[in-house]
């Protein structure tokens, strides 16, 4: 490390060389004086002697450095004075490359948090997600299917890839005792769970075998976010009995902060799964509701585990084939599992940035290019004085580095910004709340900060530097205007204005393409009248209701209460509300017609009903008769079935009168229930523009324990909470009540998703269509500049203003005609082919015509606007001026 | 590159050889080293004084020799030159190379035996 050590002393090694040399030289004059020669004399032979000295010394300090390093050193510092000489150039490229970094950055840091980041568990790669796949299901997802718990314990004894297989349930749970009784969401685990994870608690334990047992099961442990705000993060916690679902549980346990796995992983509790009896025999084996997760024995692969996996769904298809025909199993490694599960949303977001970021590069290669040809003259004179295109290339190239550093730089910064706004965005949409806050800007997104940066340099350096080297022997000839340089440097950026102008028109399909679906979707009627509705919450999970009779007596007096209070006009429940959080599709057979297979039977959206559900929300009942208060458990079964469902299953018939079995548990229903009335479609999603088929029973012959109490008030129904809170616990005092709000509310939660995904995708075309005019922009002026003199001559000649407006109009348009045709061709098929993968509810290709031509009006528009700026100053360009202009 | 031309006239190496060879037998500053080399060369090899100077930062950068400043006979501030440990397993090495050498293109030279 000598040499390095010199690298930083080198100033005084160097004027030590001097000194000594000069020594020398000293030295050798005074022996030659001393043998008689005159001092002059002497001084000429000691230099002679010598040789050439200065040469020497540059010998010697070539000894001292490191060629390679000191030359990128010195381009670094030229480069760096070049960009300073020119900061209006400098500015501009660095901000539009920071703007198109920092969307990319935003972007990946989601990607990053959610996709890339390994899961908090011990070696996830050793980690796998057992799936099952049900060919009946539709649409994406279907090979994605849990497990029932019949076959986990199967697979759990027979499999022989996997130390261990762990099961996990979410569920929810009512906490009483100590303040407003809440419902939570958690997670029934095997007691296994957490060991095959390899997670410990933070505090406490985890579970213990043989705890997922009957009787053994009454321990649970926390999140650290509900130990925090409902224990005021207080250790004495641990041994404590909370009360769950009317039940102690000892706490025993509480987990790190930030523990999390995969999308909707983030319950606030854990407690044992305890599998009834009846859930493990064969025929509830189509009830599958578990997720399960095992680790991989030393030896075997992921590849050897869906062999297995595969092997053993095969084997129970055999054994149990009226049961589970052409249900298969595979195994996933875990970070593949989460990472899909952001898949299609998250590519389709980075190739929409990566778009912008090709912009922003064009636009900074024509600068460069604009720029190349002012420092035509410095470049030539630097080959002349023997600089090699490789050396002068390689200057180009650092000055690009140094400008996409900067950008870079600047485009972290924004990020900072831009993910603090996308957090904000995601923490509105109560799905993905949770998971906000892992959008974070760590190292890896800096390493990509920097990959990206380094890349963007070549990819707008490379192309303006070898066009600098290739013309240099031209320019000296020239010795001044370079016109066939100029030439081709000007096709090169028609080129690549031509390619930007493409790009925009992609972002701006793709915005109107997703603003049409969505506006589409607000404007197709939901079906109900969501005005003056309040909705909430009712879970009777806890041991006071374990009665079915008792949720029904609950209800029914709940209802009465709420009908009572003045200013109410009617009260209903649901199981399942139209939009809301939870829905349920269930499979259903119509009498009388083949008996097929429970994977073969069509399927039905499903809503348990109290009578007044349906005038409550407005669905209007179009034949038939609606529910009775004598439509009870003990009276004969009755259903209702919308419009669509009519349309699909009896297309030509009475469908009243008519027998349906609906299939709303994993054991075989043996009572038909009868059509009574015919009702309305309602829209289940906002996501679904097309009406599914529903049914609906009423809940006193169904039971369900979760219910949304909905009640439509006269006058406004947020204020009418406290009233309607009151209501319900005039019933039952601990009775939690959650998510209190108007069915507008609700509708507007399930437009939120959807709508920051096309304020994202609006963001980065409105980005990429401002730079692509920007690029238009600078082609053109640069146009003008470089022929003002051409311009003048003209105008000298009598040409009109409106004719140098035309003509320089013209290289706007015919840039504008061809960007806009290249980005149809690139942009039709992208939209065709690629947008059903996002969703399989799409209008028809054949209605995207008006939104094709709107984009490149508005692009074209944009690119006019861009060239028209330039050119209105052409046309008061001073012939005199002009003439003169060199 | 002009370095390597002045070399030329002798051989690579050649004269880092003899700068080690005689910084063996003792420590010398520049000029002396210069002197030497020429009085032990009888004066048959002609070199610049000055390109001993490059010579010698190579073999300082290469830890064979290494440099201090002293007072030399005439009462001057030089650098003084020394043989490292380094340098003189270096100079054992190039020697017997450089004989080698030597012996294989007498054996050329040799008259006689083609």
């Amino acid at each position: 490390m000598y040499w390095l050590k010199h690298l930083f002393s080198r100033k005084r090694l160097y004027s030590e060389l001097a000194e000594e040399m000069r020594e020398h030289l000293e030295e050798t004059i005074g022996e030659l004086v001393e043998s008689g020669m005159s001092r002059e004399e002497a001084t000429h032979a000691a230099r002679r002697k010598f040789g050439n000295i200065t040469l020497a010394e540059e010998d010697c300090r070539e000894m001292w450095r490191w060629p390679a390093i000191e030359d990128s050193f010195m381009d670094v510092r030229f480069g760096a004075r070049m960009l300073r000489k020119n900061p209006g150039f400098t500015a501009v490229a660095v901000v539009t490359l920071a703007l198109g970094i920092a969307v990319n950055i935003t972007i990946f840091s989601a990607v990053n948090g959610w996709m890339l980041r390994r899961p908090r568990i011990e070696d996830p790669a050793r980690v796998v997600v057992i799936l099952t796949s049900d060919p009946a299901k539709e649409g994406w997802g279907w090979d994605r299917q849990p497990v029932s718990p019949f076959d986990f314990v199967a697979w759990r004894e027979q499999s022989q890839s996997f130390e261990d297989m762990a099961a996990s349930d979410r569920d929810d749970f009512v906490l009483t005792g100590g303040g407003e009784p809440e419902r939570l969401s958690g997670m029934r685990v095997s007691a296994n769970y957490f060991e095959v994870l390899g997670v410990s608690a933070a505090m406490g334990r985890t579970f213990l075998p043989g705890e997922d047992q009957p009787g053994r099961n009454g321990v649970v442990i926390l999140s650290h976010g509900l130990w925090q705000r409902r224990f005021g993060s207080n250790p004495a916690v641990m041994g404590q009995v909370v009360r769950l679902n009317g039940e102690d549980f000892t706490v025993v346990g509480v987990m790190s902060n930030g523990y999390r796995i995969g999308v909707y992983g983030s319950p606030q509790l854990w407690t044992p799964i305890v599998f009834p009896p009846e859930s493990l025999l064969p025929a509830a084996r189509g009830n599958r509701s578990l997720e399960v997760m095992a680790r991989l024995k030393s030896g075997a692969t992921v590849d050897t585990a869906k062999a297995e996996m595969a092997a053993l769904a095969k084997r129970s298809e055999q054994a149990y084939a009226d049961k589970s025909k052409g249900i298969g199993a595979t195994a996933m490694s875990i970070q593949h599992y989460i990472a899909d599960e952001f898949g299609v949303g998250m590519r389709l977001q980075m190739g929409l940035v990566l778009f912008v970021l090709l912009i922003a590069c064009v636009n900074v290669a024509n600068l460069q290019l604009a720029r190349g040809a002012e420092r035509q003259r410095e470049f030539a004179m630097r080959a002349a004085l023997g600089a090699s295109p490789f050396r002068m290339v390689r200057q180009l190239l650092v000055e690009s580095l140094l400008i996409a550093l900067a950008g870079g730089g600047l485009g972290l910064l924004l990020a900072c910004w831009g993910v603090a706004l996308f957090r904000t965005g995601l923490s509105s949409v109560g799905d993905v709340s949770p998971i906000a806050r892992e959008v974070t800007i760590d190292h890896t997104v800096m390493i990509y900060t920097l990959g990206i940066s380094a890349l963007t340099a070549i990819l707008f350096g490379l192309a303006p530097a070898v066009h600098q080297a290739q013309g240099l022997h031209s320019t000296l000839k020239e010795g001044g205007r370079a016109i066939s340089q100029s030439k081709a440097r000007q096709r090169t950026q028609s080129v690549l204005v031509t390619a930007e102008i493409a790009l925009a028109l992609v972002l701006v399909i793709a915005t109107g393409v997703f603003a049409q679906e969505f506006l589409d979707r607000v404007h197709t009627s939901f079906g109900i009248d969501a005005n003056q509705v309040l909705t909430a919450d009712i879970s009777l999970s806890s041991v006071g209701y374990k009665d079915p009779s008792k949720q029904a007596a609950f209800f029914q007096e709940a209802i009465q209460h709420l009908e009572a209070l003045p200013g109410v006009t009617s009260a209903g429940a649901t199981s399942n509300l139209p939009l809301g959080d939870y829905a349920s599709t269930v499979t259903f057979s119509i009498e009388g017609r083949p008996v097929l297979s429970r994977t073969e039977r069509a399927q039905t959206n499903y809503f348990a009903i109290s009578p007044d559900y349906l005038r409550t929300l407005g669905i209007p009942l179009i034949r038939g008769r609606n529910f009775l208060s004598s439509d009870s458990a003990q009276a004969p079964p009755v259903a209702l079935v919308n419009q669509e469902l009519v349309q699909r299953y009896f297309p030509n018939e009475e469908p009243i009168g008519k027998r349906i079995r609906l299939d709303t548990s994993g054991l075989e229903r043996t009572d038909w229930s009868e059509i009574v009335g015919v009702v309305g479609n309602v829209r289940d999603s906002f996501d679904q523009r097309k009406y599914a088929p529903q049914a609906y029973e009423p809940y006193p012959q169904k039971l369900s324990s979760l219910m949304t109490l909905v009640v439509r008030a006269r006058t406004d129904p947020g204020a009418f909470a406290p009233t309607f809170r009151r209501a319900v616990w005039e019933v039952d005092k601990d009775q939690p009540i959650t998510a209190v709000q108007t069915m507008n509310q609700v509708m507007a939660q399930s437009v939120n998703v959807t709508r920051l995904v096309n304020i994202l995708i609006g963001t980065f075309a409105g980005l990429g269509l401002a730079l692509a005019a920007v690029g238009v922009f600078a082609v053109i002026a640069y146009t003008v500049v470089q022929r003002t003199h051409e311009i003048g001559i003209r105008m000298a000649l009598g040409a009109r203003r409106s004719e140098v407006l035309r003509m320089v109009v013209k290289k706007g348009i015919v840039l504008a005609a061809v960007g806009g045709g290249s980005g149809l061709a690139l942009g039709i098929p992208l939209v065709w082919l690629k947008l059903g993968m996002f969703n399989d509810d799409l209008l028809p290709f054949d209605q995207r015509g008006p939104v094709f031509l709107a984009a490149v009006f508005v692009v074209c528009l944009a690119a006019l606007v861009a060239s028209y700026i330039p050119a209105r100053r052409a046309t008061r360009v001073d012939p005199m001026v002009a003439l003169r202009y060199e | 590159m002009t370095k390597e031309l002045e070399q030329r006239d002798l051989f690579p190496g050649a004269l880092e050889m003899m700068i080690l060879r005689t910084l063996k037998r003792q420590p010398l500053h520049g000029y002396a080293l210069a002197q030497h080399i020429k009085r032990a060369s009888e004066d048959i090899l002609q070199i610049d004084e000055g390109s001993l100077y490059p010579a010698l930062q190579r073999l300082l950068k290469e830890e064979l020799l290494k440099a201090e400043w002293g007072i030399s006979s005439t009462n001057r501030r030089v650098r003084i030159y020394k043989l490292t440990a380094k340098g003189a397993k270096h100079l054992e090495l190039e020697v017997s190379r450089f004989e080698k050498m030597l012996q294989g293109i007498k054996r050329v030279l040799a008259p006689g035996e083609s």
